[in-house]
């Protein structure tokens, strides 16, 4: 089958007071259509970088990224637009991903805005999206500091399926929700992915939340890929010290 | 208990907004329609009306060359008020426009601009603003282009801090996302949460650079005789303080009210353009 995502070499440094940082080294690996991979790694260890890179919202210094089998690498500007109508990503910072001066209806209805879409369009396609992910269209006219966490992210979802994309990256994207809203969070994400046959990259430091929704996983340590494989085997099996000591310090807790 | 819409914090501050507003109207309305209110001339000279005490024909009294204090604190507002409304508007529209410009592009004009502001910044404003103002042969024109010199890179830091804050926030790439072109991001997304901060800041200002510039006409590097400024009034004025009040009275009482006023304004409408009192 014919990769849906492929990096090869990806290297980004940055430099802050004559100090070079190698925050993403060399990472190479590709994704399937309709899969869901999990990237996990100790905090530093470049996973937030790579979905950043992934999304083209930063450029990389080497390497290549293709998206279906077309070098994305360079784009940049308007090129960038059939991009995003088959990626997105989710931040972890569910309020902080909407303009805070503009109601959530007007976050999530901006991409059908930018396709020339009318205000009477998008409100209607924005409340199905709404009601796809679990919310009442009335959260349309709230601003993002009236929602709680858990619907902040379900809108950030919504706002992601607005493109109708092929891939979500999420990126640490139930990390700063409670046990019980994650657990909807994933359900939730487990049910568009059944629905659309998307495929995921699902960002985590937990380990447990990547054994039970991934099927892939890449450990990453130092912007360098540790190790990677199926869930079952990286998780019966870790052949890399980082991918051990995560483990070691999730069973710790 | 329910409460009722005027009761909660917003509408409280809202309503506060309000009436601050229309007392600076009413301010500004007395101060530009002078020749409506106070029928007398401010330059025109009666010495055999010189001095007098305020009383029913002259509310504020006259000055020392006859003239109507009232009708010259009301002109002179309007050359205060004008002159620092053009100084503020001058100062935050080049200030912030040159702060976002470097926030967003980087690089050596960044650095370029940066130094400029940083030498400005460490140079005593004020007397910077004297030298300047000497140098350029006094004049309302010349007061506000002084201040304007040292004024503005307050504007150009706090808008290039608060585009580098808000380039690389979550809501900023959201919308790269949906589609956005970078001048959309701008137009759209960057300024409307840039401004709010720039207007309050602004609208402080007005009462403190209303008081530096008059500060500069009472030191005789801004308006210049017979043109009636609070400033310059203030300065004609204190050598007969003690015998004839009412010549400083006027002019302090301008001042006063302005930059209270303008103060209130500011922060009430910082509180107003507050996104989070919404409930």
């Amino acid at each position: 089958m014919k990769p849906l995502l492929e990096l090869r070499n990806v290297t980004k440094a940055y430099t802050a007071r004559h100090r070079t940082v190698i925050a993403v080294d060399e990472v190479s690996f590709s994704l399937l259509p309709g899969e869901i991979l999990g990237i996990m790694g100790p905090s530093g260890s470049g996973k937030s970088t790579l979905a950043r890179l992934m999304a083209r919202l930063e450029d990389v210094d080497q390497g290549e990224i293709r998206l279906e089998g077309e070098a994305i690498t360079r784009l940049q500007g308007r090129a960038l637009r059939p991009v995003y109508d088959r990626l997105q990503l989710v931040f972890q910072d569910h309020a902080g991903s909407f303009n805070p001066r503009r109601t959530i209806g007007d976050g999530v209805g901006e991409s059908m805005r930018n396709e020339g879409a009318g205000p009477r369009e998008t409100r209607e396609r924005t409340e199905e999206l709404l009601r796809q992910c679990g919310l009442s269209p009335e959260l349309a006219e709230r601003y993002p500091h009236q929602l709680s966490g858990g619907q902040c992210q379900r809108a950030a979802i919504a706002r992601a399926l607005s493109h109708q994309p092929k891939l979500i990256i999420l990126d640490e994207a139930t990390s700063a929700l409670d046990t019980t809203v994650q657990q909807e969070i994933i359900s939730l994400l487990a049910r568009l992915q059944r629905e659309r046959g998307m495929a995921y990259v699902f960002i985590c430091h937990n380990p447990a939340l990547i054994k039970n929704f991934c099927q892939r996983v890449i450990v990453l340590d130092k912007g360098k890929i540790a190790e990677q494989g199926t869930v079952e085997r990286v998780f019966n099996q870790p052949g890399s010290q980082p991918a051990k000591n995560l483990l070691a310090a999730a069973l710790s807790i | 208990m329910r409460l009722g819409k005027s009761r909660t914090a917003s509408g409280r501050v809202r309503r506060w907004l309000w009436i601050l507003t229309a007392l600076t109207a009413l301010l500004l309305l007395a101060v530009y329609g002078a020749p409506f209110i106070c029928p007398f001339d401010p330059q025109g000279q009666d010495l055999s009306r010189s001095l007098q005490p305020p009383g029913k024909e002259h509310i504020l009294g006259t000055d020392q060359y006859g003239r109507d204090v009232l009708a010259r604190v009301l002109s002179g507002g309007r050359v205060s008020i004008s002159s620092t409304f053009l100084l503020v508007a001058v100062i935050s529209v080049f200030g912030s426009m040159s702060g976002v410009y470097c926030g967003l592009r980087g690089g050596w004009p960044d650095r370029l601009l940066m130094g400029i502001a940083e030498l400005c910044l460490s140079l005593p404003g004020i007397i910077l603003a004297m030298a300047i103002a000497a140098v350029l042969n006094g004049g309302v024109l010349g007061a506000v282009g002084a201040l304007a010199l040292v004024s503005w890179p307050k504007y150009a830091r706090l808008a290039r801090s608060r585009t580098l804050a808000l380039k690389n926030s979550p809501f900023i790439y959201a919308v790269r996302l949906a589609g956005d072109t970078p001048g959309q991001v701008v137009r759209r997304h960057l300024l409307p949460n840039i401004l709010g901060t720039v207007l309050v800041t602004a609208i402080l200002d007005i009462g403190t650079l209303l008081m530096e510039l008059a500060g500069l006409s009472f030191l005789g590097l801004g308006a210049q005789p017979p043109t009636a400024e609070w400033g310059s009034m203030l300065s004609s004025g204190r050598s007969m303080l003690q015998l004839y009040p009412w010549l400083v009275l006027g002019p302090g009482l301008g001042i006063f009210i302005t930059v209270v006023l303008f103060s209130l304004l500011g922060d009430a409408m910082r509180d107003c353009l507050d996104v989070r009192r919404v409930p």
